[in-house]
Parts: structure tokens; C-alpha cells; sequence
């Protein structure tokens, strides 16, 4: 049965303990936002929208993060939060696009990725709708990073990093299924705490990300999707390359034969008006 | 006699070759660059920007010099326009170097180009990538034909 996470927005408290469990977890290290006392040199290392939020955005060393959006509700201002990471779509573009193969959906839920095939094309960035891959910019040997929906965890039994560490429930793991049921339920008994939209369970085709919130997802910065898989399209596209391939091999050979034909015909013309002595072509 | 008159004649002097050797070690110094301090220190690019100048470059350059080619080989072979005949294989030549031009660029491009024989043997074919390799694979299979002398 897929697993996965429902992230509640009305549960979280922003502590972000989910980040530090996440490093740890992974062993990656804290994001340098000066060297040197020198802020780096890309803004976008340093800037956080004004905010509390930290680090600014995903990288090769951040898989996950948590996004504070100040909202104004009722005249009130408030913090709300969203945890950003992969989200493990059920029909990955990345998995799709990568030339060799190395992304690939598991059964269980988690999108894996293979640095033995990966040669580094970068193709996953650029095919992702979330822009969730990450690349080891300052690498002599780079490799794509992404969140893993800790499959080494899963397949030990055990939960994500992150959702074990959550203290408040924000973040609760189980089978996907169950989790859509939980998450109905929740927006049912109240409505008025929550918009009634379940974010992953129709976006590009389902994830096994859950999201739910007290704002609509666009004030959280969630790019609106519809529910058809980003993968359709392409594939629409690419299965119709042998038919043409063969089609334009097939037009191509008949136009040869018919210039070869024509050719032969006019030099034969050519050799009973003239015919010349001993010329062999 | 023949040699002398060879010493005698003064060629130009090779402005041009010095100009490309210029830029050819600014090239090179550039690419050791890259391969020391990784991609993200030579090109600028980052999560956001994962594809810059040098895919376009590559696509742009060596792709489209190498469609030129072809289409004229597809002229002369094809559609029987013999009067091309004459240019038909220094055309494939240069399609063959434009391709080897995409290579080369990938060789810098990627972020493990000592991988990029991956593309052959682990084959995706729902990836449009994955078509494009192809693509550059089968393309050299004529230039590799006119170098060894058989088109």
C-alpha cells in the first residue's frame, strides 16, 4: 500500500525541528549565508523574505524547509506555515524525463533516485512542477538532491525523519488512502479552521504529499495544478516518434527510388540518341 | 628550385589562428576552471536556473550546423540534385563535427560527463532526452562513414 505524509497547516507551529531532524537524518550541512563574514554572493542564499523563515530555499544541503507566510485574516495578522519538499508525485515528471532512468517511483510511495545511472543533465529540475530537485552547484563530482522520503527509514519500518520529530502532529504518516479519508474528515468537522481543498490528493495526478490548510494554497505560494499528470503529455508526444520515424523513412525510400528511376530512365533516353561507344556509367 | 621558390613566397601572417588560439586558452582555462570548482562557480547557474549558455550553445551551434549538413545530404542523395554532388561530403564532414561539437560541449556541460556513456546503455525511451541522445549517437554514424572514407 503507497504510504504517505499529511501535512496540516493548522497543526504546525513553525519550530522547524522537522529541518534539523531532516539534516541530521541525512547528514548534510547547515547552509553558509556568509563566508568570512561576507554574505554570499547570490541573493538568493541570502535574502529570506523578510521573514523568519530559514534557509531560504531548498538546495543540495536542504531537502526540506519551512515556508512562514504572514497572512492578514479577519483583521488579524497571522502565521502560516507549509512544509516544503518533494512531494512525491504518483506520476513523476522527473522519473519521466531523466534520459537514463535513474528517478523511479517506488510501489511504496517514495520517488528514488540512482546516482550510479545519473550523468548530471539536470533534465529533473527543469521537468519538475514544484522545482524541487537541487544540483551540487559547487561540486567537483555533482549530484542531484532531492528529499527521499527517508525509503531507507520506510523500508526499516520506521517513519520519515521529519514526522517522527514533529511535536505538534502537524505531520502525520500512513497509507495515502487513509490519509485522504483523515484529512476529509478533518475539513468536515471544521470547516471553518480549514479551505476545502486537499492539496495532492488530484494535484498532478496525486502526490504523496497531503497538504491542508486555513488559507487558500496560492497564498502559500503552492503553484495551482490540475489534475492531469504532467507526464501525459509528453508521453502523448513521444509515442508517436516510431510511427513518424517510420513514416518519414517510408516517404523518404520511395522518394529515393523514384529520383533513381527517373535518372535511369532519362540516361537511358540519352544512350539511344546518342549512343555513345564503350561508356560505362 | 621548387623548395626554394617555396622559402621565397612570404605567407600572411596567421592573424586569424592567433585570434582562435587566443580564445581557444581562454577556453581551456575556463573549462579547468569548471572541472576544479565545480559548475555552479564557472556558469552562475543555480536550482533555479538549471540550464544556461552553454545547452543553448551547444544546441544552437553544433545541432544546427549539423542540420545544415544533412539536409543537403538528403538533397544530393535523396532527391537527385546531383548538382550539389561536389559539396555533399565536406557537408557531412561538418555535420559530423558539429555533432562531435555537441558532444565536447556536454563533456563540459554535464555535471558527470565521465558518465555520459550512460546514455547508451541505461535507455528511458518515455524521456524526449533520452531521443535526443539517440539522436547524437546515430547522426555520427555517417561522419564516422565519410572520416574512414566509404560515403
Amino acid at each position: 500500500m503507497a504510504k504517505g505524509v499529511l501535512y496540516d497547516a493548522n497543526k504546525c507551529i513553525g519550530c522547524r525541528a522537522c529541518q534539523v531532524a531532516c539534516k541530521q537524518w541525512n547528514e548534510l550541512p547547515t547552509m553558509e549565508m556568509e563566508k568570512d563574514g561576507v554574505l554570499q554572493e547570490r541573493p538568493e542564499d541570502w535574502v529570506n523574505n523578510g521573514t523568519l523563515e530559514n534557509p531560504p530555499h531548498l538546495s543540495a544541503d536542504t531537502f526540506t524547509k519551512l515556508r512562514f507566510r504572514e497572512i492578514e485574516r479577519d483583521g488579524q495578522f497571522h502565521w502560516v506555515f507549509a512544509k516544503i519538499q518533494c512531494m512525491h508525485c504518483e506520476d513523476p515528471a522527473c522519473a519521466a524525463a531523466c534520459l537514463v532512468g535513474a528517478l523511479e517511483k517506488t510501489e511504496n510511495g517514495p520517488v528514488i533516485y540512482d546516482d550510479h545511472k545519473c550523468i548530471g543533465c539536470r533534465y529533473c529540475m527543469m521537468a519538475c512542477p514544484f522545482g524541487v530537485p537541487t544540483f551540487m552547484w559547487d561540486s567537483r563530482w555533482p549530484w542531484i538532491r532531492k528529499c527521499t522520503f527517508c525509503a531507507d527509514r520506510q523500508g526499516g519500518g520506521l517513519e520519515p525523519a521529519c514526522v517522527s520529530t514533529c511535536p505538534s502532529g502537524a505531520l502525520k504518516y500512513g497509507d495515502r488512502e487513509a490519509l485522504i479519508e483523515e484529512a476529509r474528515e478533518r475539513i468536515a468537522v471544521n470547516p471553518e479552521k480549514y479551505v476545502d481543498h486537499i492539496y495532492g490528493e488530484k494535484e498532478v495526478g496525486g502526490t504523496s504529499w497531503l497538504y491542508l490548510s486555513p488559507v487558500p494554497f496560492e497564498d502559500l505560494g503552492f503553484p495551482t495544478m490540475n489534475s492531469e499528470a504532467v507526464t501525459v503529455n509528453p508521453s502523448r508526444a513521444m509515442s508517436a516518434v516510431p510511427p513518424a520515424l517510420v513514416a518519414v523513412a517510408a516517404l523518404m525510400s520511395g522518394i529515393y527510388w523514384v529520383t533513381k528511376r527517373r535518372q535511369k530512365m532519362s540516361q537511358a533516353e540519352a544512350g539511344d540518341q546518342e549512343k555513345p561507344e564503350g561508356v560505362t556509367k | 628550385m621548387k623548395d626554394e621558390q617555396m622559402m621565397q613566397e612570404r605567407r600572411p601572417f596567421p592573424f586569424g589562428t592567433l585570434i582562435l588560439s587566443a580564445v581557444a586558452i581562454v577556453g581551456l582555462a575556463a573549462i579547468m576552471y569548471r572541472y576544479i570548482n565545480g559548475l555552479g562557480a564557472m556558469t552562475n547557474l543555480s536550482d533555479g536556473r538549471g540550464w544556461g549558455l552553454w545547452i543553448s550553445f551547444d544546441l544552437y551551434c553544433g545541432v544546427a550546423l549539423a542540420a545544415g549538413g544533412f539536409t543537403l545530404a538528403g538533397a544530393v542523395y535523396i532527391f537527385g540534385r546531383e548538382k550539389y554532388h561536389a559539396v555533399v561530403r565536406l557537408a557531412i564532414l561538418t555535420a559530423f563535427l558539429g555533432y562531435t561539437l555537441v558532444i565536447l560541449a556536454l563533456l563540459v556541460d554535464l555535471g558527470q560527463p565521465w558518465y555520459i556513456w550512460h546514455a547508451i546503455i541505461y535507455w528511458n525511451p518515455h524521456s524526449p532526452l533520452f531521443e535526443v541522445a539517440m539522436c547524437v549517437d546515430l547522426h555520427r554514424c555517417p561522419g564516422t562513414g565519410v572520416q574512414s572514407g566509404s560515403v
